[in-house]
């Protein structure tokens, strides 16, 4: 085994070809053809308007938690927490929308987007703070408080903001919304899903970072952040300040999710809207490697397994949307790998 | 609050804290060895499913158990085979693994018991009494044991302080990880057993609610020491009785909201791990590749 690992077009192709043939075995083992299964994800991710418009609501909920995770990763930490910044954020710009909501449509969006954004950076403020200031992990701290934010979302929108009309643990509909979808282009466009025009912004903010990360000094100080170098360059950089700064905007990036999903999506806060668009995330961030703009594309491609994994869920007996998630481990499996190098034992 | 109810939440605190305190141990090893298994928590759901599964179908609360540690095993068995030897970074694969559970254990429920969600209800009969109890006693005992008294203890310990100076004395680090990531995993699935068979009758979505992460954060908070580890399960264990204990208790004429409540034992990890850690004294060769 450790000789074949040396190698490094193995390690380039045997590690995931022995993945697919695992998965494959897996799925004949389930009495599901895999090829089936790739035609039925395909084309329940694009065959119709409504499908692709799916596909890309979901893809915008990637593209925007990925670039969180992608972020952190940047800075050299892990933030497993974008789950719990985007349901906080989320929940916390909801309530201030339908507070708002007297102020007039355009204002009220403007504040439960801003609420949202600023909830989802406290959110990731809070473990940045503790992993600098105390040590403590980011992985265990984030994901207490995906659990607290949870409980806390829960909390703030079924006893205070749940909707009159409906016995559904969801939000009142924020008033704005109507009116938001009637003049976008891209709501018009995939009639009947919940796309919006937030999928422009977000590929937006990804070309964006991908600019700032590359292109200027910020983006230079903050690569070296994660870069690991040694003590003497290390003292010109502030790192524990880019750190705590890059965390926190990185909850804000996930905060805007409730312009995605309530504001310019779906209109209300409904319990348990995230398909774990926290975690999945993590696989988009990871498989987008390096640069923020293969977010988009990593994002759309983590849209279409989802969107079509529900395809799934419906056409086969044995499978269910969480094949996704086997979906995506596999993926983060295949390029993690790095085999051993020559020299080392 | 009167004496009674104080006993009954010590009553109830011993018997929450033990999958905690199980996967506990199981880190605890893993990382003496100098991997981090975060694949704990997934471990700790594979082991509640099988578990309560072959629990169920052979109507044995045993050969679940069994189940439970060869599946938890596997599941650390890949996490060694792709970071050992394909030097993934230990902590991304261990989550990896964690999301490939969420997807696995749904799927494997569907197929056998086309319930995606629970399995079936495991009668009285076919569970057990006494064994988690006796567990939780002898296994920080014996993991105590293991470090201070055994050879094997001594090489695990090199392997995570000083994995080099391992090989030099003529052993292998690498296969000493490997040992420690079945044996983590074997008691994480362990841990999930306990949790399915013991503390409940069979297997519901998402069990594992975060114990795993939270073993991990009692193991932190006690210094890798298995016995100061178990204290602070209890510590964590309690306020998950607390929590069951005070829904529907009023402070001030107020009725606690229930999500408040349940937030508890997170809201106290979260403190202890944020507000008392000062710098960490974990092996030293923790998380790296050989």
């Amino acid at each position: 085994m450790s000789k074949l690992n040396h190698n490094p077009l193995v390690i380039k192709f045997l590690w995931p070809i022995s993945i697919l043939i695992f998965t494959s075995a897996f799925l004949f083992l389930l009495n599901e053809n895999p090829f089936n299964v790739a035609k039925i994800i395909w084309q329940s991710a694009t065959s119709s308007r409504f499908d692709l418009g799916m596909t890309l609501f979901y893809s915008t909920h990637f593209i925007l938690t990925g670039l969180a995770v992608s972020l952190c990763f940047k800075v050299g930490l892990f933030n497993v927490g974008a789950e719990g910044q985007l349901t906080f954020g989320t929940a916390v710009g909801t309530a201030a929308s339908l507070l708002s909501a007297r102020l007039g449509y355009f204002t009220s969006i403007l504040i439960g987007t801003l609420m949202g954004i600023v909830a989802g950076g406290f959110w990731a403020f809070i473990p940045a703070y503790l992993k600098i200031k105390r040590g403590a992990h980011e992985v265990i701290t984030t994901i207490m408080m995906n659990f607290i934010a949870a409980g806390l979302a829960s909390y703030l929108i079924i006893i205070h903001f749940s909707n009159p009309d409906s016995q559904r643990p969801e939000s009142a509909v924020v008033p704005a919304f109507d009116w938001l979808r009637s003049h976008d282009l891209l709501a018009q466009s995939f009639e009947g899903s919940p796309v919006s025009f937030v999928f422009i912004l977000a590929v937006f903010l990804c070309l964006a970072a991908d600019f700032i990360l590359m292109k200027t000094p910020l983006g230079y100080l903050i690569r070296a952040t994660g870069a690991g170098f040694d003590a003497a360059e290390v003292g010109q950089i502030p790192v524990r300040k880019i750190q705590l700064s890059v965390f926190t905007i990185a909850g804000a990036i996930a905060g805007l999710t409730v312009l995605t999903e309530v504001i310019g999506g779906v209109g209300q806060y409904k319990l348990g809207f995230s398909a774990d668009y926290g975690f999945t995330a993590i696989a988009v961030a990871l498989i987008a490697g390096n640069r923020p703009y293969l977010i988009i594309l990593s994002g759309l491609l983590f849209g279409v397994l989802h969107k079509g994994a529900s395809g799934l869920d419906f056409e086969s007996d044995v499978l269910t949307k969480d094949f996704s998630y086997i979906l995506q481990s596999l993926l983060i499996l295949f390029i993690i790998v790095r085999g051993r190098v020559k020299n080392e034992h | 609050m009167n004496i009674d109810t104080f006993i009954g939440l010590f009553e109830s605190m011993f018997r929450t804290s033990i999958p905690l305190i199980i996967a506990a141990m199981g880190t605890i090893i893993s990382e003496r060895a100098g991997v981090i298994n975060l694949a704990i928590e997934g471990q700790m759901l594979i082991g509640a499913f099988a578990g309560a599964a072959i629990t169920f179908y052979f109507e044995n609360p045993y050969l679940g158990l069994l189940a439970a540690v060869i599946s938890g095993s596997l599941m650390a068995s890949l996490l060694a085979l792709f970071s050992i030897e394909g030097r993934s970074d230990q902590v991304v694969t261990g989550m990896t693994l964690n999301i490939m559970a969420m997807g696995i254990v749904p799927i494997l429920g569907k197929f056998i018991f086309e319930n995606s969600g629970s399995t079936p209800a495991i009668p009285i009969e076919h569970r057990v009494t006494w064994l988690p109890l006796f567990l939780e006693v002898l296994i920080p005992i014996v993991v105590y044991l293991l470090f201070k008294k055994t050879n094997w203890g001594l090489k695990t310990i090199f392997a995570g302080e000083n994995p080099n100076g391992l090989s030099a004395a003529g052993y292998s680090p690498r296969w000493i990880r490997w040992q420690a990531y079945l044996i983590s995993g074997g008691l994480g699935g362990l841990a999930g057993w306990v949790l399915s068979v013991y503390l409940s009758s069979g297997f519901s979505r998402g069990m594992s609610g975060g114990r795993g992460f939270i073993a991990i954060a009692a193991m932190i908070m006690g210094r890798w020491r298995p016995l100061e580890t178990c204290l602070i399960c209890f510590f964590f264990g309690l306020s998950e009785a607390v929590q069951i204990q005070l829904q529907g208790v009023e402070l001030g004429g107020q009725k606690i909201p229930v999500q408040f409540i349940q937030i508890l034992p997170y809201l106290l990890v979260l403190i202890t791990v944020g507000g008392l850690i000062k710098g960490s004294k974990a092996p030293k060769a923790l998380g790296t590749s050989i």
